[in-house]
C-alpha cells in the first residue's frame, strides 16, 4: 500500500471517530460528554490553567523508566519460562496471581516501600506492563520449534548467540505484541499511580474530573490519546528497524 | 510429561512464593502487609463458611458474560480487520489512541449509560478485556506467513474454507495467547468492577475489609481472587495445549 | 572518662546551645536549625482546606516548623501511610480513624483541620421533594462507599426527618466527579456534592439543596488533624504537633477575620480550575458563605470529644463504626490544641 494511501485512509478513520464524538457530545452536552468542538475550544484554557504540557513532560520519566525495565525483565523471564519447564512450573502460578491482581491493592504497600517520588510510580508502572511483556513472550517462546534449537546447537552456536540470534527473531512477533499492549498498560498505571499522588499527567486528570464540564477532562485524555498514538508508532518503528525482515514475512495485502 | 512436571512444581512454588511474602511482612509495618499464616487460615475460614465461594458465583457472573462478549467481538474484528489493510489502517491509530486510557477514566461515563449495577459491570469487563484479545488477533492474522497463503491459492482455497483451513489455524497461537491473557484482564476486571460500581459480591467483601482495616481478611479475598484468575487461566493454557498441540514445541 | 570532663563537654553543649535555641525560639523566619515533619494531606484543595494549609506551610515555618507536605487522593490511603510510618502527620477522617481504632490500631487525632464542610445533600427535585420521598423505590441514594461520611451525612439528616432506612437505596458511586455524573445523568436521585458545585448543576436542570450539614450537625466534623499514638507520645514529636496546630489556628482565625488573608491562601493553595480568573466579587462571597455561614474557622479549634460524641449515633445508624464501644477519650488528644490556645491567649 503507498503511503500516501495509508496516510489518506488514517485521516478517514479519525474523521469518522471525530465526528461520532461531535454528535455524541451535542446530544449529552458538557457536563455529561463533551463534543469535540467544546474540548478543542477550551484547549487553550485547559493547557494553562493546568499546565498540562510541563505535567506531561514531568510524567514521561516514570514511563519510559518503568516501561523499558518491564520489558526487559518480560522478555528476558518470558523467554525462560517458555524454554524451561522448570522455571516455569515455579514461576508461572505467580505471574498468573499477580496478573490478575489490580494495581489499587499494591498502591498503599508500595507507598510505604518506596514513598512517594519517583521509584513509587516506576514501580506501578513496572509492575503493570511487566505481566503483558511476559506472558506474551512466554507464549511465543513455548512455540519455538525443537528443530530450530537443534540447528543452532549443531552449528556450535553459544548460547547468547543461540538466544540472540536464533530465540529472540522467532519471538519478535510476540514481543513486538507483548510491548504494544505492555505500553498501553505502562501508560495507564503512569496516570493511576500518579492520579494516586495527584502529581503530573494523572493528577491533572484527577482535578479535571472533579469539574463540572467535562472538556478539560477530555481534553487531557485527548493528549494522552495523541501521546498513546505516538508512542505506538515509534514503537513499530523501532520494531521495523530491528528487524526489516519480519515486514516482508507478513501478508498484508490482499 | 513435561506438562505434568511443570505442574507438580505448582505447590513448590506457592510455598516459595509464600515464604517470600512472610519476610516481605516481616519487614513492613503490621497494618499493612497481612502473614501468610493468619491470611490462609482466613482465607479457609471464609471459603469453609461459604462466604467467598457464593460471592465468586455472583462476580463470576458479569465476568462471564463481559469475557464472552469481548471474545466474540475480538475475534471476528481481529481477522476481519488483519486480513483488510485499508481497514486495519484507518483503524489502529484510533485502537491505540482509545486503549490508553485507563478504564478508571470511563467508569463515570459507563454509569451514566449503563448504569450502576450488572450492564454496568458488564460493560466495564468487555472494555478491560476487549483490546488485548483483539491485538493479538490482529498480530497473529498478520503473522501469517506470505508462503503459506500463496500455497493455499495455489491449492486454490479460498473463502471461507480459506479462513478454516489456513488463516484461523495459523493465528491460533496468537488466538490463544490472546484468551489466555484476556481472561486474565476479566478476573480483575471482574473485581474491579464491583469497585467501582455499587459494590456486590466480592468485591463488597473487599470494600468492607478495607473498610474495617482488616488486612487480613482484605488479603485472603486477594488471596481467593489470585488463586481464582490462575485456575481460569490454566484453564487457558490447557485449552490450547489442547487444541493446538503442536504449538508447544518446548523439549522436555 | 572521669566526671570532670564530661560535665566539661555538658557544659560547652549547653553553651553552644543557648544561643541556637535563642535564634529558634519564636523569631520570624528562623529557619536555621527548624524542625521538620511530614505531613499527608488529601488531593483537591478547596476554598475551605486553603487557609489551614497556608497555616501550615506559611505561618508553621514562623514558629520554627517546617512541614513537608504530600498530597494523595484517597483519605484511606492516607490513613494507611501515617500507620506505615511514611508520613508523620495526617489529615484524615473521623470515621475510618475510629474505625482503625476499633481494628486495634493505634492512631489519635488531635486537632481539626477545619469545621464542619463545603458538601451539602443535592436531589434530584422531579423525585424529591421531602427526606421522605427518599424512601420511594425509584430513588437511589449515590454515596461514596457504604459506611463512610457521604452516607453519615445523609442518613443523619434523614434520621432526624423520622425517615425509615430500610426503605432506602444506596449506591456506592465513589468520588465527587463520578457522584455528580451519576446525579446528572439521573442513575441517583440524591448524592453528596460540593456546594460551589450546586449553581452548576442547577443550571442542567431541576436540582436543589437539602441538607448542609453546619445547619443540620452542630458541628459536623468532616475532615480531623491525627498521628500515630506512639509518634504523639514522644515530647519532641508533642511539640512539633503543637506549632502544627498553631499554624492551623493562627491562619484560621486570620482567614475568618480578614478577607485579603482568605484570598492570598486561595490564590496560592486552590486547585480549582480558573481561580486565577475567578472575580473577586465571586471569591468575596464564597469566603463570606464558609466563614458566616459555615464557620469553617473556628477561633478556637472547636476540637472537642463532645463534637465528636453528638455524631456517634449516626455512625452506628449507618454501621459506618463497629457495634463497639468507642472510647474517644483515648481517640482525641485534646490536650495539644489547649496547649496552643494557651499559648495563643
Amino acid at each position: 500500500m503507498s503511503r500516501r494511501r495509508a496516510w489518506a485512509l488514517r485521516l478517514a478513520g479519525v474523521v469518522v471517530f471525530l465526528l461520532l464524538w461531535e454528535v455524541a457530545g451535542r446530544m449529552l452536552g458538557n457536563a455529561l460528554f463533551a463534543p469535540f468542538s467544546s474540548v478543542i475550544g477550551g484547549f487553550p484554557a485547559t493547557v494553562r490553567d493546568y499546565k498540562l504540557f510541563s505535567a506531561l513532560a514531568g510524567s514521561f520519566q516514570q514511563l519510559v523508566l518503568g516501561y523499558l525495565l518491564g520489558c526487559v525483565a518480560g522478555i528476558v523471564l518470558g523467554t525462560a519460562m517458555g524454554r524451561s519447564a522448570l522455571l516455569d512450573g515455579l514461576l508461572q502460578p505467580w505471574v498468573s496471581m499477580m496478573f490478575v491482581t489490580s494495581i489499587a491493592s499494591l498502591v498503599p504497600l508500595f507507598i510505604i516501600m518506596f514513598g512517594f517520588g519517583l521509584a513509587f510510580r516506576v514501580a506501578i508502572v513496572f509492575m503493570s506492563a511487566i505481566w503483558y511483556v511476559l506472558l506474551v513472550t512466554y507464549h511465543g517462546a513455548r512455540g519455538v520449534t525443537p528443530d530450530l534449537l537443534q540447528t543452532a546447537r549443531a552449528f556450535e552456536a553459544s548460547r547468547t548467540q543461540t538466544f540472540f540470534k536464533v530465540l529472540l527473531p522467532a519471538l519478535y512477533p510476540y514481543i513486538l505484541v507483548g510491548m504494544r499492549i505492555g505500553l498501553a498498560h505502562a501508560i495507564r498505571a503512569m496516570v493511576i499511580a500518579e492520579m494516586y499522588v495527584i502529581v503530573g499527567f494523572g493528577g491533572v486528570i484527577y482535578n479535571a474530573g472533579v469539574e463540572i464540564s467535562t472538556v478539560s477532562l477530555f481534553g487531557a485524555l485527548l493528549t494522552i490519546m495523541v501521546v498513546s498514538v505516538a508512542l505506538t508508532e515509534m514503537l513499530k518503528w523501532f520494531g521495523r528497524r530491528t528487524a526489516p525482515w519480519y515486514e516482508e514475512r507478513q501478508q498484508l495485502s490482499n | 510429561m513435561t506438562l505434568k512436571r511443570s505442574l507438580m512444581l505448582f505447590p513448590v512454588s506457592i510455598v516459595l512464593g509464600l515464604l517470600v511474602w512472610e519476610a516481605i511482612g516481616r519487614a513492613l509495618p503490621k497494618a499493612l502487609l497481612a502473614p501468610p499464616s493468619a491470611v490462609l487460615g482466613r482465607l479457609l475460614t471464609m471459603t469453609g463458611d461459604g462466604a467467598l465461594p457464593l460471592a465468586l458465583l455472583g462476580s463470576i457472573q458479569h465476568m462471564a458474560v463481559g469475557y464472552l462478549l469481548a471474545v466474540v467481538a475480538a475475534i471476528p474484528v481481529g481477522i476481519i480487520v488483519g486480513r483488510n489493510a485499508a481497514v486495519a489502517t484507518a483503524v489502529e491509530p484510533l485502537l491505540n489512541a482509545v486503549y490508553a486510557i485507563p478504564p478508571v477514566a470511563f467508569v463515570p461515563f459507563f454509569v451514566i449509560w449503563f448504569g450502576l449495577y450488572f450492564e454496568g459491570r458488564v460493560a466495564l469487563v468487555f472494555a478491560m478485556c476487549f483490546f488485548e484479545i483483539l491485538i493479538n488477533v490482529l498480530q497473529g492474522v498478520r503473522d501469517i506467513d506470505r508462503g503459506l497463503l500463496d500455497a493455499a491459492r495455489a491449492l486454490e482455497v479460498r473463502g471461507l474454507a480459506l479462513y478454516r483451513k489456513v488463516v484461523i489455524p495459523a493465528a491460533s497461537p496468537f488466538i490463544f495467547t490472546g484468551l489466555r491473557v484476556g481472561i486474565g484482564r476479566a478476573v480483575n476486571a471482574m473485581i474491579t468492577a464491583e469497585l467501582f460500581f455499587a459494590a456486590v459480591n466480592l468485591g463488597q467483601i473487599l470494600k468492607n475489609s478495607g473498610n474495617a482495616f482488616d488486612t487480613t481478611a482484605l488479603f485472603a479475598v486477594i488471596l481467593f481472587v489470585s488463586l481464582f484468575g490462575l485456575a481460569c487461566q490454566e484453564g487457558m493454557r490447557l485449552a490450547e495445549r489442547l487444541v493446538i498441540p503442536w504449538h508447544h514445541g518446548r523439549e522436555a | 572518662m572521669s566526671k570532670h570532663t564530661m560535665t566539661r563537654r555538658e557544659a560547652m553543649r549547653l553553651i553552644a546551645g543557648a544561643p541556637l535555641a535563642a535564634a529558634t525560639a519564636g523569631f520570624p523566619g528562623a529557619a536555621f536549625g527548624a524542625d521538620m515533619v511530614k505531613c499527608i494531606n488529601v488531593g483537591f484543595v478547596l476554598g475551605i482546606h486553603c487557609p489551614p494549609t497556608y497555616g501550615v506551610l506559611d505561618e508553621c515555618p514562623k514558629f520554627g516548623l517546617q512541614v513537608e507536605m504530600q498530597r494523595l487522593q484517597s483519605l484511606r490511603v492516607i490513613l494507611q501511610t501515617i500507620m506505615g510510618g511514611t508520613g508523620d502527620i495526617g489529615v484524615g477522617e473521623p470515621i475510618q480513624l475510629l474505625r482503625s481504632r476499633q481494628a486495634g490500631n493505634d492512631v489519635v487525632m488531635f486537632g481539626n483541620w477545619y469545621l464542619n464542610t463545603s458538601l451539602v445533600v443535592a436531589v434530584n427535585t422531579d423525585y424529591i421533594q421531602t427526606w421522605k420521598d427518599l424512601e420511594k423505590p425509584d430513588v437511589t441514594v449515590g454515596i461514596n462507599s457504604q459506611g463512610d461520611i457521604t452516607q453519615v451525612m445523609i442518613i443523619g439528616g434523614f434520621l432526624k426527618n423520622g425517615g425509615d432506612l430500610s426503605k432506602v437505596k444506596w449506591a456506592d458511586v465513589g468520588g465527587s466527579g463520578t457522584r455528580m455524573r451519576a446525579l446528572l445523568g439521573n442513575r441517583v436521585q440524591a448524592t453528596v456534592v460540593h456546594f460551589d458545585q450546586m449553581p452548576e448543576i442547577q443550571k442542567t436542570g431541576n436540582y436543589k439543596l437539602i441538607l448542609a450539614p453546619h445547619r443540620e450537625y452542630h458541628p459536623w466534623i468532616n475532615e480531623i488533624v491525627f498521628a500515630r499514638g506512639d509518634w504523639l507520645r514522644n515530647d519532641a514529636n508533642r511539640r512539633k504537633a503543637a506549632v502544627f496546630m498553631k499554624g492551623v489556628i493562627v491562619a484560621s482565625r486570620r482567614a475568618t477575620a480578614d478577607f485579603a488573608y482568605y484570598k492570598t491562601s486561595f490564590l496560592k493553595y486552590a486547585t480549582l480550575k480558573g481561580k486565577d480568573t475567578m472575580p473577586e466579587s465571586e471569591m468575596r462571597s464564597y469566603w463570606k458563605t464558609l466563614t458566616q455561614d459555615i464557620g469553617a474557622w473556628p477561633a478556637d479549634n472547636a476540637f472537642r470529644v463532645a463534637n465528636i460524641e453528638k455524631l456517634l449515633p449516626y455512625y452506628r445508624a449507618a454501621k459506618a463504626i463497629e457495634d463497639k464501644p468507642v472510647d474517644l477519650a483515648a481517640a482525641m488528644d485534646t490536650s495539644i490544641v489547649a496547649q496552643v490556645l494557651k499559648e495563643l491567649g
